[in-house]
């Protein structure tokens, strides 16, 4: 698949790799996004966005990163920046805060009201940030750890000890109120 | 049973059992870590509350898809780009039919120094001739127009006028100047 486009690049054919590109990376970009937005819209608007840089920079692309993650860092630059957009006064815990709204529109999302998931999504929320985004692109990603190490810029290893890490701490926080329903 | 200081051995076998529970174990280390399970009744609570933790975060987690529409949207503001480019592939032919013209300038200055130069050296040539009669010979001017050579000398220098002339012209109106495309 890379290769393909990497030979057009490399032939200067830019606007039929981009072609290619499209198809090949859009759904991974979107996911990407919304593992770090937490947003259905604004991902798809920050996946839009990405496309649009990666088209203007595709000329300038050296080739001396991967396709991939230099798609993927992209992204996650975009992503930043519309987290910077955000007014970054408000505390993520705040429920009246557009993150909080959106977060809670994102658990809304899927089958009806189920307390245990809720709660389970309200523990996630309490994870730092960097723990909550593997986990999400983890089981975004149908469970691949190479996807989400691509995906972040991370190397497997580091993947691998941030979602246990994350996942343990998730049984510690869930542990008490299983303890609770249980007496 | 492990004792309670066999809890930082079994703490090394977390990572496998998540492993194990995520079906990307590969099956000689399988094998040892259901060893170790079948041993050790923590490890096996462990592993039943990652199941747990694994199975909801995967019910849990909403896996959004694309718009049908994103491709349209994305194709409408690649669209909007590509004039930038018509630009640049307008600018870019100007610059070629610059790199054309500077070529055709090279080529008729160097015909024109050519046709300067035989014209001159003609013209100098039957100058020469001419004095030669009329200088060097006796009684030179009066014998020359009176007497029986005179029609060359008058030839000479007519012909020495004439090459000068001719020369003169075209070094002048050899170089015809390419028009330029409009745009």
């Amino acid at each position: 698949m890379d290769a393909g486009i990497e030979q057009l690049l490399a032939e200067g054919r830019h606007a039929r790799a981009f072609d290619l590109i499209v198809p090949a990376f859009r759904d991974r970009v979107f996911r990407l996004a919304c593992s770090i937005l937490r947003d259905r819209a604004a991902a798809e608007d920050a996946a839009q966005e990405t496309l649009v840089r990666v088209w203007k920079a595709l000329p300038g692309f050296d080739g001396r990163a991967a396709l991939g993650t230099w798609i993927y860092a992209i992204t996650r630059n975009t992503c930043l920046m519309e987290i910077r957009k955000r007014r970054p006064t408000v505390s993520l815990d705040d429920p009246d805060s557009d993150e909080a709204q959106h977060a809670a529109a994102a658990a809304s999302v899927g089958p009806a009201a189920d307390p245990e998931r809720d709660n389970l999504l309200r523990l996630l929320e309490s994870l730092p940030a960097n723990q909550q985004e593997a986990v999400r692109l983890f089981y975004l990603e149908d469970r691949s750890y190479d996807a989400v190490a691509e995906s972040l810029g991370m190397p497997l290893g580091t993947v691998k000890n941030l979602l246990h890490r994350a996942r343990k701490n998730l049984m510690a926080l869930a542990q008490p109120v299983h303890e609770e329903k249980a007496a | 049973m492990n004792a309670p200081s066999n809890y930082a051995a079994c703490e090394q076998y977390e990572h496998e059992i998540a492993d194990l529970v995520d079906g990307l174990l590969p099956e000689t280390d399988a094998r040892r870590v259901r060893a170790h399970l079948a041993d050790c009744p923590r490890c096996r609570a462990w592993q039943s509350r990652y199941a747990a933790m694994n199975e909801q975060l995967g019910a849990a987690l909403p896996k959004p898809a694309l718009s049908p529409g994103f491709d349209a949207a994305l194709q409408a503001r690649i669209d909007v780009l590509k004039p930038a480019n018509g630009r640049e592939a307008r600018r870019a032919a100007a610059d070629q039919e610059h790199d054309v013209l500077l070529l055709t300038l090279r080529k008729y200055t160097r015909r024109k120094a050519v046709l300067g130069a035989l014209g001159g050296a003609t013209a100098a040539g039957c100058i020469i001739i001419a004095l030669q009669r009329l200088v060097l010979q006796e009684s030179a001017l009066q014998a020359a127009l009176q007497g029986s050579d005179r029609l060359v000398v008058f030839g000479a220098i007519g012909a020495a006028i004439a090459a000068a002339v001719i020369g003169w012209t075209l070094s002048r109106n050899a170089m015809v100047m390419p028009r330029f495309a409009r745009w």
